[in-house]
């Protein structure tokens, strides 16, 4: 341990990293709403807990909230999202250049614990892992936005507020959404992870609507700092099972961190030289990288429950209400980095994420605009569909 | 129970169970007392090991050994008419309602409601924050208890100039060691709350990046010396010392806006005339600001900007701005 590591006390709350990942999220509890204890899926997943202890409450939002985060991820509220699960990502409409990418908001919360992860200040008050068992009338939300846009075509996340698949060997979402998108001539479903539970998914019939996405990291950062997930050889291997499969694969290198300096982008190089021993071009959708930026508030919280994290150590400022690094920082990393995917994949296939037209300007100086970037990934996976009539976008 | 004058040598100061008390002001207290002697007697457990622990008077003890009386009035309670968490529930109401308590009071009153007497976090966000004048908030539960781990001077240190719950919290987080370090800095100056905060960020970030003890940042680039300037006001010193360690903390920032500000001195501007330029490098978008009170004044700046725009001056700016 560093003498820095000394220097601050060791609460741990948590026991260093073990993987985890492959074994499926067991809650502690489960809080179940009233108004959904009855629901087809409620009792599906209950079946898959037989073992766990669970209650029905009238109002799961007066529910004490945990002492802390590390109690609260033991617990499994399951709900019903009422309003609009299926929306921009948060990306779009800010200063940066977007891929006009869209989220469903399935879960919030995620049982993985990463010393980086957001959620530990956008979900401080609402901390447990809530699951919204109302999947189909939020899958008809997206139905009918995409028949009322249907000449357009659409990216659709549902990685924004958990992991996409580290519940689904208990909620099995991904079994309903893949046939579901499967039907869909103009949007394409991205599950990302970090876990390896993508076995139950192979035999589905995916009609190339599906991208199943790791988000990768050095080997270092996701021993120190993303507990309970998959490894980088665990996350390669599945991804070698769903190409096999037939089904896209992508990756997004985010957070890209930087102690130091941006010699440690060497390390991410070794994962992409990783990821093309493992697959061919052709097989992987799309990569994206993202620099590390968070909101002002995260360090503090993420410190106390990670005191020997140096994930935030890097030249951070100030950039609206996130901290991130220096804009020439940011250049300077990503050049490598873009430099060495474009001499294994298509331009097209590769894209920052979150990222300024400044920064853009100096890495791919023809990428204008958030109709460039999500025209040239959308065509990524355009050639691949066999459409009655081509939308407009193309 | 039974009201009696005990002997102030008999009572066991020594035993804290009760108290919540941290570095009284007894002054006050002392006048009173020199006056009218106590009025109101003090609580006290007798307990089977024949001791009497003090519930509630601790100030007013201390003033009665401090004046060398000898007696004190009393209410005794016997063990099995006052159970040891009643008698800690009267010490903290008898303390919470007479005044506000100090950080280190409501740190201890709900450490000890949590180690001593098993009220759980909820029972203490929602039940005894607001009885401490706190909002029920487990953020806020949770920094109070975070002072448990201050050594002792800078406990009083945190009472004495007042220092915010959040900065509190963030030196809890330190060894005793480097909170030791960091009192010999912070007893010379006295900076807002924010500015202690960023202060202490940044010493920690330094720390976690170069694998250096707090101790060994403050010897390594002498920071104790940035403070200790006695012509020095307290405001120049935190400037100061802020100035140093975000040098320090971000190195290519600090250098880069060096370089901004030779170039734009370079420019020779009038003085009415300032360039202002994102300081983070992330907006290319740059203002002229100019200053004049009459048109003589302003074609006066125009001519001077101008002179400076054709020695290319502004040109070099704007290439070294995209780099």
């Amino acid at each position: 341990m560093s003498s820095a590591a000394h220097d601050t006390k060791i609460r741990r709350l948590h026991t260093r990293k073990s993987k985890k990942a492959s074994l499926p999220f067991a809650p502690e509890k489960v809080w179940i709403d009233k108004k959904v204890a009855d629901h087809p899926q409620t009792i599906r997943i209950l079946n898959k807990l037989k073992n766990c202890d669970y209650d029905v409450v009238d109002n799961v939002k007066k529910l004490k909230r945990p002492s802390d985060l590390s109690a609260a991820k033991k617990q499994m509220v399951l709900t019903y999202h009422k309003g609009d699960a299926f929306k921009p990502c948060q990306g779009i409409g800010n200063e940066h250049l977007c891929c006009n990418y869209r989220v469903i908001d399935l879960i919030s919360g995620c049982p993985m614990d990463c010393s980086y992860c957001i959620l530990q200040s956008y979900l401080y008050n609402n901390p447990r892992t809530t699951v919204y068992v109302n999947i189909e009338e939020i899958l008809s939300q997206v139905a009918t936005f995409l028949s009322k846009n249907s000449q357009k075509f659409f990216r659709i996340g549902t990685g924004e507020l958990g992991d996409s698949l580290a519940l689904d060997p208990i909620v099995e979402f991904a079994s309903v959404m893949i046939p579901f998108f499967a039907s869909k001539r103009n949007a394409i479903l991205e599950l990302k992870t970090k876990s390896t539970f993508v076995d139950h998914l192979l035999d589905l019939n995916h009609r190339n609507r599906t991208v199943i996405s790791w988000s990768m990291n050095t080997p270092e950062i996701i021993e120190s700092d993303e507990r309970d997930t998959a490894s980088l050889d665990e996350r390669l291997e599945a991804a070698k099972k769903v190409a096999a499969a037939g089904m896209g694969v992508g990756f997004h290198f985010d957070p890209i961190i930087i102690k130091k300096d941006v010699g440690e982008m060497d390390r991410y190089i070794k994962v992409i030289d990783r990821i093309f021993d493992e697959l061919e071009p052709k097989q992987i959708s799309w990569i994206s990288l993202g620099l590390l930026r968070y909101p002002k508030d995260l360090p503090n919280l993420a410190t106390q429950r990670f005191p020997d994290t140096s994930l935030f150590t890097g030249e951070m400022v100030p950039s609206g209400n996130k901290m991130r690094y220096l804009r020439f920082i940011r250049e300077e990393a990503y050049r490598p980095l873009w430099e060495h995917l474009k001499s294994k994949l298509p331009p097209h296939k590769i894209y920052l994420c979150m990222e300024t037209p400044a920064v853009w300007e100096k890495v791919d100086p023809t990428v204008k605009g958030n109709s460039c970037i999500e025209k040239r990934l959308c065509n990524t996976e355009s050639i691949n569909f066999d459409y009655q009539a081509k939308p407009t976008i193309f | 129970m039974l009201l009696q004058y005990l002997n102030v040598s008999s009572l066991n100061i020594a035993d804290d169970s009760y108290r919540i008390t941290f570095a009284p002001e007894l002054e006050e207290l002392k006048r009173s007392v020199k006056v009218a002697g106590i009025i109101q007697p003090i609580n006290v457990r007798h307990t089977p090991e024949g001791t009497y622990q003090i519930v509630t008077g601790y100030k007013r003890v201390l003033v009665m050994q401090e004046l060398e009386r000898q007696s004190i009035p009393a209410l005794i309670h016997e063990p099995n008419d006052l159970s040891p968490t009643q008698a800690f529930l009267w010490s903290l109401h008898d303390n919470a309602v007479a005044r506000s308590l100090n950080l280190i009071e409501k740190s201890v009153a709900l450490t000890k409601l949590n180690q001593f007497y098993q009220m759980s976090e909820d029972e203490l966000a929602k039940q005894f924050l607001p009885l401490i004048g706190e909002e029920p908030s487990f953020k806020i539960l949770h920094q109070l208890m975070s002072l448990d781990s201050l050594t002792e001077p800078v406990k009083t240190h945190v009472v004495k100039s007042k220092v915010a719950l959040s900065s509190a919290s963030r030196m809890s987080e330190f060894t005793p060691s480097t909170q030791q370090a960091l009192l010999g800095v912070l007893s010379h100056i006295n900076p807002s709350t924010n500015k202690l905060n960023e202060l202490l960020a940044l010493l920690r970030e330094i720390s976690a990046r170069d694998g250096l003890t707090v101790e060994d940042i403050l010897s390594r680039y002498q920071l104790l010396q940035v403070v200790v300037n006695p012509t020095a006001t307290s405001a120049d010193k935190v400037s100061a010392l802020r100035q140093a360690l975000r040098g320090i903390r971000l190195p290519q920032l600090t250098e880069r806006q060096k370089q901004l500000a030779h170039l734009i001195q370079g420019l020779e501007l009038p003085t009415q005339a300032k360039v202002v330029a994102d300081p983070y490098f992330e907006n290319k978008n740059m203002k002229l600001e100019c200053q004049f009170s009459h048109p003589e004044e302003l074609d006066s700046v125009i001519k001077k900007i101008q002179a400076a725009f054709e020695k290319q001056k502004w040109q070099e700016i704007f290439e070294w701005y995209r780099t």
